[in-house]
């Protein structure tokens, strides 16, 4: 199993947040997660790519059969954990270019390889930059600076094609996306999908899991996922709502 | 009075003696009689001169001793084609340049007339610094740049240390820039010694119609060197004068710059950074005022202070009545990277002319977490995500320099400062070319 998460519980400042929360995912398949603002989607996926800022108060989570509750947030990166933000932050004077560059270069000194050469590294970024159809100009920026929402949400996906992670955790991606933007950024998902990976995709509408066919989708509710289904829960919480859910 | 008070006097009385220059010799007495009544008053619980005392304490020696032995200098900027001038122990120039189309000496050898503005900018009631400096100035670099000269290649003003004696200097440079002409110069203190130095560095500098002036003034100095060096400009109509500050590196640095746009059209630009750390205590006093219309002037300073470091910023910005349109702007920005480190910034504007366009701001904060976790999330290290972020900070300043080789060279020492590389040897940095710095233990006078 790649992902496997055991009544995982956590707060933040004395607040609970994940109540006990289980999860798991092979490789190979897609997950979606939906549920109301503030249940702790987010929460989840940064505690998963090892934000510190949360505090773990009990399961645990396990990757690769390892827990990694002690991994840094760069080597859980480096081992294949991708966190797509569903708000990409601004970096102001450093290039996409260097960024790209030293991210690649990371991992690769963390599998023992020897830095990417200068041609291949372009030809790289070329070609993903083409898979998400992300305009030429904005790798001559700054990291998401001055970027629209449409731009950074293509950008993470574009990092997401160059660092080709075994998990991926997309949170809310398409939010903020028109019509061609979330064809493309579904197309770029969909070409990244192998048996090798899996893929966590946080979104509040049905519409992204027309384009994403998800294998599973979980309704994380107050902490908890209070119910898993196939793709059929996702047209009908966009139906009901989650009336049902409300104790 | 305390011993090095003593001595300075003494050095002052000797130099008034032997001086040939009447007027020269005037404000020398004149100096001396000011010093007298100041004394060193600098008190360490003011925080703009705080630690100068503490320097101040220390013996050095003041006399003037003969160069003898004069190791082989070469202050290396890779790439960089300039003319490079040496000052050797506050007294000694040395210029093999030919054919400057200018005129480079000895500040204690200037005539009457040339000597016209010295000491016209930097008064002495102002500050104990400036009187015993004008008092006992041992030598400097005199520049008198003729009018409608472009001067191709840069200057490098080099003054260097190399006596085993801990020692007090106090260094006079007068430059004096025509109408029409251009110049960029390049200043910088080294020592081949890591003994205790005292520096005290007065430049005044005069630039005529339309001229251009870059001045880059770089600090890379062990943290057993105080320096405190005055910079006075003052621009003549439709001048423009950018000046660079990269202060990487000294156990104390004060660095005051006063500039004066006394004719329309001038226009001020100074960029600085300075990063700080271990005890290192570095403040940038900057004065602009504004005696003319339609003048322009802008400041951006920066600044990372780390561990038990202190920096200051203290930005002034004076709009007198008659300068309408004025247009002035000044940004003072801070990283503190440790609990300990501490800031004081103090920008202030002062405005007695109705039509200006004035701003200034200061920040001082930490590295931004967002940005870091979000690096770390793609895999770099929180050590290489931290370096890349404060890279970036420090960038803007350097991509405001004009010279494409000073700008590598900065990035590049930018980057093994904040790399910690360049402690290893931090008193030669100047010296070492790349190849010396990547194995700096080898190379490098410890
Ligand atoms: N850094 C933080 N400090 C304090 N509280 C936080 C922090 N991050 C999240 N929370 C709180 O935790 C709860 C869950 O937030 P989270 O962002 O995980 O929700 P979400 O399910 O992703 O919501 P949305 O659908 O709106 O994105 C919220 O009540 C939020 O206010
Ligand atoms: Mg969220």
């Amino acid at each position: 199993m790649l992902l496997q998460i055991k009544n995982l519980h956590v707060s933040i400042e004395g607040k609970e947040i994940l109540k006990g929360l289980s999860l798991n995912v092979n490789r190979g398949e897609v997950h979606a997660i939906m549920g109301p603002n503030g249940t702790g989607k987010s929460t989840l996926a940064s505690v998963i790519a090892g934000r510190d800022i949360f505090s773990i108060d009990g399961g645990e989570i396990l990757y690769k059969n390892n827990d990694i509750s002690g991994w840094s947030v760069d080597k859980r990166a480096n081992e294949g954990i991708f966190l797509s933000f569903q708000y990409p932050v601004e970096i102001p004077g450093v290039s996409m270019v260097n960024f790209m560059k030293t991210a690649i270069n990371e991992k690769r000194s963390y599998l023992g390889q020897d830095p990417i050469p200068m041609p291949e590294f372009m030809a790289k970024m070329e070609e993903k930059k083409q898979l998400v159809e992300m305009q030429a100009k904005l790798t001559n920026r700054s990291v998401n600076e001055g970027f629209s929402g449409g731009e950074k949400k293509k950008n993470e996906i574009f990092q997401m094609a160059m660092l080709e992670p075994e998990l991926a955790i997309l949170d809310e991606t398409d939010s903020g996306l028109d019509i061609d933007a979330l064809r493309v950024v579904s197309n770029g998902v969909n070409k990244l999908r192998s048996s090798n990976n899996a893929f966590i995709i946080i979104t509040h509408y049905q519409r992204l899991l027309d384009y994403i066919v998800p294998d599973f989708v979980h309704v994380l509710y107050d902490g908890k996922i209070v119910k898993s289904g196939t793709k059929e829960l996702a047209l009908e919480l966009e139906e009901k709502g989650y009336e049902n859910f409300k104790k | 009075m305390n011993s090095l008070e003593k001595s300075l006097i003494n050095l002052a009385d000797d130099l008034i003696k032997a001086e040939k220059n009447s007027s020269v010799k005037q404000k020398r007495m004149e100096a001396l009689d000011c010093f007298a009544k100041q004394d060193f008053n600098y008190k360490s619980d003011n925080w703009l001169n705080a630690k100068i005392d503490v320097f101040l304490k220390r013996q050095y020696q003041t006399s003037i001793k003969e160069v003898s032995d004069i190791q082989a200098f070469s202050c290396e900027i890779d790439n960089i084609e300039s003319n490079a001038a040496y000052l050797v122990n506050g007294n000694k120039l040395i210029n093999n340049n030919k054919n400057l189309g200018l005129q480079l000496s000895n500040i204690v050898d200037v005539t009457e007339t040339e000597a016209s503005t010295f000491a016209a900018a930097a008064a002495s009631e102002d500050d104990c610094l400036y009187s015993i400096n004008t008092a006992a100035f041992t030598g400097g670099f005199f520049l008198n740049i003729p009018d409608n000269t472009v001067v191709e290649l840069p200057l490098q003003l080099i003054s260097v240390n190399n006596q085993q004696e801990d020692s007090f200097y106090n260094i006079r440079n007068l430059i004096k820039i025509g109408d029409n002409s251009q110049v960029k110069i390049i200043q910088c203190d080294d020592s081949v010694v890591d003994n205790y130095l005292f520096i005290n560095n007065i430049t005044e500098i005069f630039v005529g119609k339309n001229s251009h002036l870059d001045l880059y003034k770089m600090y890379n100095l062990s943290n057993s060197t105080a320096v405190v060096n005055s910079i006075f400009i003052e621009q003549k109509a439709n001048s423009v004068v950018n000046t660079y500050n990269f202060e990487l590196n000294a156990g104390l640095l004060r660095s005051k710059l006063v500039s004066k746009l006394i004719e329309q059209g001038a226009e001020s630009y100074s960029f600085g950074i300075y990063l700080v750390d271990k005890q290192q205590y570095m403040s940038n006093l900057v004065d602009v005022e504004h005696l003319a219309p339609n003048c322009k002037s802008e400041q951006i300073f920066k600044g990372i202070v780390d561990d038990l470091a202190r920096a200051v910023f203290n930005g002034k910005i004076v709009v007198h009545k008659d300068a309408q349109k004025t247009i002035a702007s000044q940004v003072n920005r801070n990283i503190l990277l440790s609990e300990k480190a501490k800031v004081n910034s103090k920008p202030y504007l002062e405005i007695y002319a109705d039509d200006v366009k004035c701003s200034h701001g200061t920040t001082v904060g930490q590295l931004n977490e967002e940005a870091l976790f979000y690096m770390q999330a793609r895999g770099i290290s929180v050590e290489n995500a931290r370096r890349l972020l404060l890279n970036a900070f420090i960038g803007e300043v350097i991509d405001k320099i004009h010279i494409e080789p000073i700008k590598v060279r900065m990035s590049d020492l930018v980057k093994k400062r904040l790399n910690g590389e360049l402690s290893k040897c931090n008193n030669c940095i100047i010296r070492c070319s790349d190849a010396q710095l990547n194995d700096a233990d080898d190379n490098c006078i410890e």
